[in-house]
């Protein structure tokens, strides 16, 4: 997939230049813009910021560790990882380089291309390589040696994780006003531009080009000698525990100075998150344990929430006109699934080897309705407030705003009480690596698709009754009489039982759309929550049911 | 009252017979010692007493309760499987708060008694330290209070002292007895024999999903053709060794052995 991702572009571009094969040697001198070079610079943070996270997160221990660290220095280990690093990073980029080199040299006639644009790839791979590591290994030595960054460094991690996406969309999009990938062209490492283009028609600035070649030689020596002072710092570290203050803290200085509150380390681990006590305590454990392995593990929601991110990025990219239309719906949605989502969308694995313990030790009732009381106690309210604020600044009226307020509310319900059933149906227990990322154990793709299609496809549907009835009508309309008869009068052009039945699928069309609107509107509405109810309570039971009846074999 | 009984309790996994027909009376407040090479269905056994696997055939029960009951079975067990059934991300003061806590065990008392087993243990400095930072040993002791910290009639414990120091070993061995004194069932499963012979009432051998033995460590002991130290290591051998196994062993030692 990576390959295909990878060589598919590839493949258009020089599709593309193959059909102006002819046109493109007669480019003439063409002035280097600010908005190339921010184009760069902006893809150079963003590699930063991709290796950052690699480094902090998963590449925080060498391979063999004792046998590396008492064979050589931490200097040759260090570097060794720096150049791993880049070979890997120009691997990606070597097809780009690659093309970019033959339409230099070969249609544009510019020799040094040869030389200098291979060139200023290896300087971009290496200096975002030795700049990604430099913050990598600080964040790591951090997390490391400061139990309040230890015990808090999912949250903090998110937080920095989705400034620095925000920050980055911002320069993307400069649709949205704000800033323009032309305000990064001050960047020395973007003038790397000018030094590519040095022979070709692009034509760039010799000083700037300059500046990049010394600004790259001054992060690869400054870089190379942080990153060598942080490996000894972090590698030659005893990492702190993050709990044991924690629990002395509680020890010494009670809340309420009731014995209760001072010796819960388990409610004291989810902190400042507090699962009501009004619920049974069973529940509340399997609740406060359940975010206790989202709070410890966060790689699980990466995966989650990765494509969550990129395909809201392109939307948010592609509709940024219509933000204040989409957010309010949106949220009402993709929150609500997120609710159920993120806590029991693989219950049995991720109890992992404690699961004959716990199948011992608890009723499936008590466990499901442990899994369901994050998403209710947390995602609840949070779907309500922000698809409420979202709706504040949308323009659609008052009743549709409550509307879609009451359908966030309703769809965090139903994602919450269908995820653990599917979890439980598609369970993964084996660990799987992704990337240099071992031992993450995220839901299965398949638990994730049916979810999010259980909940986005009805929920949609509600969205487009609640909004805009009259498409909704004839969506529904095209889909159950249009499309079948169309298919069907493919086959049977010639007339026959083919054509018959899609003169039927168009009546049934015809009478979808002679509905009343607001007979459609309250009728449909009324079915997908009925459904909604139903679909629910079902899977609710089963879950109950499948983990009362699961057995090891 | 037996604490276990099972009759003609069979698993079979498609065409391989792990477990063959097992019936067992244990008394209340016994130690019953099973021992069985890698493979006889030790683990099987346990995990159908515990509700954990449905068996093919055949009726057990647990303190009058059947095995096929898991929400009444589950106040009257505790488990401690091979592998400690632990969250290596957790404390082990939070692991322990979760087993109570899912058992609906009072607070109060509870954490006192997390507090003595810890203290018995030699783990209340390290209550607080994530389980991942544990040596097997930690571990295993964790993972034993876990399963005794309900005070249930019948404990399971597979391998309880496999990866403890010596001094470790002998607590444990030594809280097994006393729990067992106090009426606890105990049913212990490992490979370490000495350990079986110094706590254990009765003991069975299982071999290849049967049956093969079962009484007193020292009737075993006397049993075996072949002793050559009197102990219940050389009745094991015996009772575990097929005809071919015999015949290598009987060439290594130069002793005849018979199979069981």
């Amino acid at each position: 997939m990576t390959a295909f991702g990878l060589a598919f572009p590839a493949l258009l571009i020089t599709g593309g230049i193959v059909l102006f094969a002819d046109a493109i040697p007669e480019i003439e001198t063409i002035p280097l813009s600010n908005g190339i070079r921010g184009t760069i610079g902006l893809f150079w943070l963003f590699g930063v910021f991709l290796i950052g996270m690699r480094t902090a997160s998963a590449r925080t221990h060498i391979e063999a560790e004792p046998l590396m660290l008492t064979s050589v220095s931490a200097r040759t280990v260090a570097g060794g990882l720096v150049v791993a690093e880049t070979l890997r990073v120009l691997t990606y980029l070597s097809l780009y380089t690659l093309l970019a080199t033959g339409i230099a040299v070969i249609l544009l006639g510019s020799l040094p291309s040869l030389v200098l644009i291979p060139a200023t790839a290896v300087l971009f791979a290496v200096t975002a390589v030795v700049a990604g590591s430099v913050c990598g290994y600080a964040v790591a030595w951090l997390v490391a040696t400061s139990r309040f960054v230890a015990r808090h460094k999912t949250v903090l991690g998110g937080t920095a994780a989705v400034l620095l996406m925000g920050v980055y969309f911002l320069f993307l999009y400069p649709q949205l006003g704000i800033v323009s990938q032309s305000s990064l062209g001050w960047l020395p490492i973007a003038w790397l531009t000018d030094f590519a283009a040095i022979g070709s028609p692009l034509q760039g600035s010799s000083i700037r080009a300059g500046g990049a070649v010394l600004t790259s030689l001054f992060v690869l020596i400054a870089g190379g000698l942080i990153i060598e002072r942080e490996t000894i710092a972090f590698w030659y570290t005893d990492p702190v525990s993050p709990d044991s203050g924690e629990a002395t803290d509680n020890l010494d200085s009670p809340s309420d100075g009731t014995e209760s509150s001072r010796r819960d380390a388990l409610a004291a681990s989810v902190t400042p998150l507090v699962i009501p006590r009004l619920v049974a305590r069973p529940t509340r454990r399997v609740a406060e344990w359940t975010l206790l392995r989202t709070r410890r593990e966060p790689n699980r929601l990466t995966f989650v929430l990765t494509p969550l991110l990129a395909i809201g990025g392109s939307l948010l990219g592609s509709y940024a006109d219509s933000l204040t239309l989409l957010a309010a719906p949106a949220a009402a949605i993709v929150l609500a699934w997120l609710a159920g989502a993120l806590f029991a969308l693989n219950p049995l694995g991720d109890e992992g080897v404690v699961l004959p313990a716990t199948l011992t030790a608890v009723s499936g009732k008590q466990y499901v309705r442990g899994l369901m009381t994050p998403g209710l106690v947390f995602g609840f309210p949070i779907v309500v407030v922000i698809t409420a604020i979202a709706g504040v600044f949308s323009p659609y009226t008052l009743s549709q705003r409550i509307g879609l307020v009451v359908l966030g509310g309703f769809l965090t319900c139903v994602a919450v009480g269908t995820t653990p059933a599917i979890g439980m149906a598609l369970p993964r227990f084996s660990a799987i690596s992704i990337g240099q990322s071992d031992d993450v154990l995220p839901p299965r793709i398949s638990a994730t698709l049916i979810h999010f299609g259980l909940i986005g496809i009805p929920g949609s549907a509600l969205v487009m009754l609640l909004l805009v009835p009259e498409i909704a009508r004839g969506a529904l309309a095209v889909l159950v009489g249009t499309v079948p008869a169309f298919i069907l009068s493919v086959f049977g052009s010639s007339g026959g039982a083919f054509a018959s039945v899609a003169s039927g699928f168009r009546e049934i069309g015809d009478m979808v759309r002679a509905f009343g609107l607001i007979e459609f509107r309250i009728g449909g509405i009324i079915v997908l929550v009925l459904g909604g109810i139903v679909a629910a309570t079902v899977l609710y039971r089963h879950a109950i049911r499948r983990f009362d009846r699961y057995s090891l074999d | 009252m037996s604490a276990i009984d099972t009759t003609d309790l069979t698993k079979r996994y498609e065409t391989t017979l792990a477990v063959d027909e097992l019936s067992l009376t244990i008394p209340e407040g016994t130690v019953y010692g099973f021992l069985g090479p890698n493979g006889a269905g030790k683990t099987t056994t346990m995990r159908m007493l515990t509700g954990l696997t449905r068996p093919t055939s055949g009726t057990g029960s647990i303190a009058d309760v059947s095995i096929m009951d898991r929400d009444d079975l589950r106040p009257q067990i505790g488990y401690l499987p091979e592998e400690p059934p632990l969250y290596e991300q957790a404390t082990a003061n939070e692991q322990l708060e979760y087993a109570a806590g899912l058992r609906d065990l009072p607070e109060e008392s509870t954490r006192q008694r997390i507090d003595e087993l810890l203290d018995a243990l030699n783990l209340t400095a390290d209550a607080s330290t994530r389980i991942a930072d544990y040596s097997k040993g930690m571990k295993q002791k964790t993972a034993y209070i876990q399963a005794v910290l309900h005070e249930p009639d019948v404990v399971f414990l597979d391998e309880p002292t496999s990866g403890l120091d010596p001094r470790a070993a002998r607590t444990l061995r030594e809280m097994i007895r006393d729990l067992a004194d106090a009426g606890t069932t105990i049913f212990l499963s490992t490979h370490i024999l000495p350990v079986v012979e110094e706590v254990a009432d009765t003991v069975g051998i299982l071999y290849d999903g049967s049956l093969v033995a079962e009484d007193t460590p020292e009737e075993l002991t006397q049993r075996a053709e072949t002793s050559q130290t009197g102990t219940l290591e050389d009745a094991f051998l015996e009772l575990t060794t097929d005809g071919s196994d015999a015949i290598d062993s009987a060439d290594d030692t130069g002793v005849e052995v018979t199979n069981g």
